[in-house]
């Protein structure tokens, strides 16, 4: 496709992507507001006062802060261990520490529960009544599983800052020490990825839904408030929708702004961070001190971070019994079998389904979406790419509940024949994904030189010989990236699923484990067999994520 | 001023260095020709103690350098990368030549002398190829370096600049009086900016140049 030509396909992608986000989230409010007594200052207001979502509000930031601050605490000398050397299977372990970001949401709930329960069998404590540990046991899965992110953003600038940087600080009077050097070198160079890291954390707690849901289930943020309103927001009858649309509305609309104050901090430090790191990426590791306490650090570190993992593979193959602990195949069978509300075969099915169909739709889009901004960038429109840019990105400034919300209230309960469409789920998830295809294949096809395209145009190929010839070989490694990454955030994708399937005969692997977990607990086989669909998920999870990062280069990071 | 003897470098099998020695007199400026891989930014990292060496001596000014980390020697190197701290300004850049608590005021006469006033508040990524070269020269002159050590600065500059350049270089060098040695393979450059011109080949088996 050449520049300097308005693109037809383009516009229309645009236009139906923009229409594809504001209309349910758009019609969804309008009914919010039509069934919603007060306005919006009013139910603001009121929103602290009312006991369905008395004392969410402080949760949620206080959970959201000091999950920054232990993430911090505990990725960033991670990050400078794995940065500043080179240690050996260096691929397996930055793997390793990066996984948990693709990890479903429940399996991390899971295997929390499963460590909780071994440290109780052991301490002999009843962790779970205990508001405390509940509270440290939800910090430290949000460290889990946002860790990557600290590594992801950090490690790369670490690891390709040009070396002669800290030989030349070295022969200066001014970075002669270590602490110099850490203060006047390092901090400044890692800061904007530091603090993009820590607004992203931010972001992912602040959201959190499964995690607080399972591991603090006494406590309420502002999606479990969201999410526990689901039933009745929206619903035409003032007496049962009233409360239930206010609480939604005010949630919702606190929730927009600090995820879009967040989302525009991290997006301004990424470019900060592009422009004070040279643009040519050299390996500046050094040979790994094997035998030091940065092994020791390391394997503790891969330790916590395979310990929920692990515990929830062991989890799976016991069985409680009146003697104790058994090892069995009794949870897998259960699972299998008709245990659950629906099964794991179908749940597995229902799961791939969408994440095909996602995929589906989501690789192309967020493919035209990107090729749009290229061009407008290109032509020299530059507010007009950044406009696309912002819608492209307009879903993740919404949690998964808002966006379950909006295809809820704003399609379903707007056109109720929508209720027997089984693709619908699919709507969530592709709003979900599309932005991860745009911000993977942006940088790709930015990096592609545009002589070639003009060589191959001179030489007569078509735009569509050229599309299918030069730019799609091209961008192939990350393609293939992108297509990994939505399938695995939609076979894990919980917080819209939950909201919208959980009623229906489409469940998820995801809601089906919920669904398994949140059962009173007399039947023994019933946290066996949600483990047993956890491993299944575990497993869809780790191979698409080897794929991710076996196409990873050197130097990439903040930008998945 | 500076007297290196007897130096060895291998890494793993391949031998870099075998026994070099050079004597580099006070305010002298030394050349140091050679092709691509001859080991000629090996020599200066030894020099500059960023590499270890396997064997030899290094003296400057009658002190035994060999066994001080490279904070301590008291040498100043231009890279060639030029290793400009890309999150600085070009001032910034400068004060980490200055000792704590130095004069922030030498920074600005630096900035003249290599010809750059006014450009302290300059974003590193807005200079021209000249100008980050001259500014990585002044932050290494500011520390008042008791040698000074280039590698192929200027490799990077079109032969206008590059010329033009190696004269300014030699002079700020002559003036503030420091000993230098100046990698290059271009005999040219070499030819213009230094007192007196070695090649690295032969540097090897000379057992001391005393």
């Amino acid at each position: 496709m050449r520049p300097g030509r308005v693109n037809a396909v383009g516009v229309l992608v645009l236009v139906l992507w923009t229409a594809a986000v504001l209309v349910p989230l758009g019609l969804a409010w309008s009914q919010l507001a039509a069934v919603a007594e007060a306005g919006i200052i009013e139910t603001l207001a009121d929103f602290e006062g009312r006991f369905q979502s008395q004392g969410s509000l402080q949760f949620t930031f206080v959970i959201a802060f000091l999950s920054t601050v232990i993430t911090l605490l505990l990725g960033v000398p991670l990050a400078w261990n794995l940065g500043r050397h080179r240690w050996p299977a260096h691929s397996l372990l930055r793997g390793l520490f990066t996984a948990p970001f693709v990890m479903p949401s429940i399996l991390a709930a899971m295997g929390f529960l499963t460590l909780i329960s071994v440290f109780e069998s052991i301490s002999g404590f009843d962790l779970r009544s205990n508001d405390e540990m509940q509270l440290a046991a939800l910090l430290l899965a949000h460290a889990w599983f946002n860790l990557a992110l600290v590594v992801r953003f950090c490690e790369p600038v670490l690891a390709t800052v040009d070396p002669s940087l800290e030989e030349a600080a070295r022969l200066l009077p001014r970075g002669r020490t270590r602490s110099d050097r850490l203060l006047r070198l390092w901090a400044p160079l890692l800061t904007p990825s530091l603090l993009a890291a820590a607004a992203m954390t931010f972001v992912f707690s602040f959201t959190s839904f499964a995690l607080v849901r399972h591991l603090t289930p006494g406590r309420r943020n502002l999606e479990i408030v969201m999410a526990n309103q689901a039933d009745w927001a929206g619903i035409r009858i003032p007496e049962l929708g009233r409360a239930a649309s206010e609480i939604v509305m005010a949630a919702s609309l606190v929730q927009l702004l600090t995820m879009v104050t967040a989302l525009g901090l991290i997006s301004w430090l990424q470019s900060r961070a592009r422009r004070d790191i040279s643009a040519s990426v050299v390996d500046a590791r050094t040979t790994a001190p094997v035998r030091s306490w940065k092994s020791v650090h390391l394997m503790m570190m891969a330790a916590f971070v395979l310990a929920p993992l692990l515990g929830v593979l062991v989890a799976s193959l016991q069985v409680r019994q009146p003697a104790g602990l058994v090892w069995s195949f009794d949870g897998w069978r259960a699972a299998v079998g008709s245990q659950s509300a629906t099964d794991l075969t179908s749940a597995l099915g229902w799961s791939v389904a969408y994440a095909i169909l996602t995929l589906v739709i989501a690789l192309p889009l967020g493919f035209l979406l990107a090729e749009n901004i290229h061009r407008a960038e290109r032509m020299g429109h530059g507010r007009f790419a950044i406009a696309i840019d912002v819608l492209a990105m307009l879903p993740l400034a919404l949690s998964a509940v808002m966006i379950g919300l909006g295809v809820l209230i704003g399609l379903l309960r707007t056109d109720v024949t929508m209720l027997r469409s089984w693709w619908i789920p699919a709507y969530g998830h592709v709003m979900i994904t599309t932005p991860f295809v745009v911000r993977v294949l942006l940088p790709a096809i930015r990096a592609i030189d545009p002589d070639l395209d003009g060589a191959a145009a001179l030489l007569g190929a078509s735009p569509l010989r050229r599309l299918l010839s030069i730019r799609l070989p091209l961008l192939t490694p990350s393609l293939i990236v992108a297509s990994a990454l939505v399938v695995a955030i939609s076979l894990g994708e919980f917080g819209a699923s939950w909201v919208v399937v959980r009623f229906t005969e489409w469940s998820t692997l995801p809601v089906m484990v919920d669904e398994l977990l949140s059962r009173p607990g007399f039947d023994p086989l019933l946290r066996p067999a949600a483990n047993a669909a956890g491993v299944v998920l575990l497993l869809l999870t780790l191979v698409l994520f080897m794929m991710v990062e076996r196409f990873r280069p050197l130097g990439r990071g903040g930008d998945f | 001023m500076l007297t290196m003897t007897g130096i060895s470098k291998s890494y793993g099998e391949t031998l870099v260095l075998n026994r070099a020695s050079l004597v580099v007199e006070e305010d002298e400026i030394v050349a140091l020709l050679g092709p691509s891989g001859s080991g000629k930014t090996t020599l200066l990292r030894l020099i500059a103690g960023l590499e270890v060496l396997d064997e030899g001596r290094l003296e400057l000014a009658g002190e035994d350098i060999t066994e001080l980390v490279p904070e301590a020697r008291g040498i100043g190197m231009v890279f060639q990368s030029l290793a400009l701290f890309p999150h600085l300004d070009v001032a910034g850049n400068l004060r980490f030549g200055l000792p704590k608590r130095g004069d922030e005021s030498r920074i600005d006469a630096m900035l003249d002398t290599v010809g750059l006033s006014g450009f302290g508040p300059r974003r590193i990524d807005s200079l021209s190829g000249g100008e980050a070269q001259r500014v990585a020269l002044a932050r290494s002159l500011i520390a008042a370096p008791r040698l000074m050590l280039l590698d192929e600065p200027l490799s990077s500059l079109d032969s206008e600049l590059k010329s033009g350049l190696a004269m300014a270089v030699r002079d700020i060098l002559k003036s503030a009086g420091i000993p230098a040695i100046h990698v290059t393979h271009d005999e040219v450059i070499a030819g213009l900016l230094a007192d007196r011109v070695v090649r690295i080949s032969d540097l090897s088996g000379v057992e001391s140049a005393d």
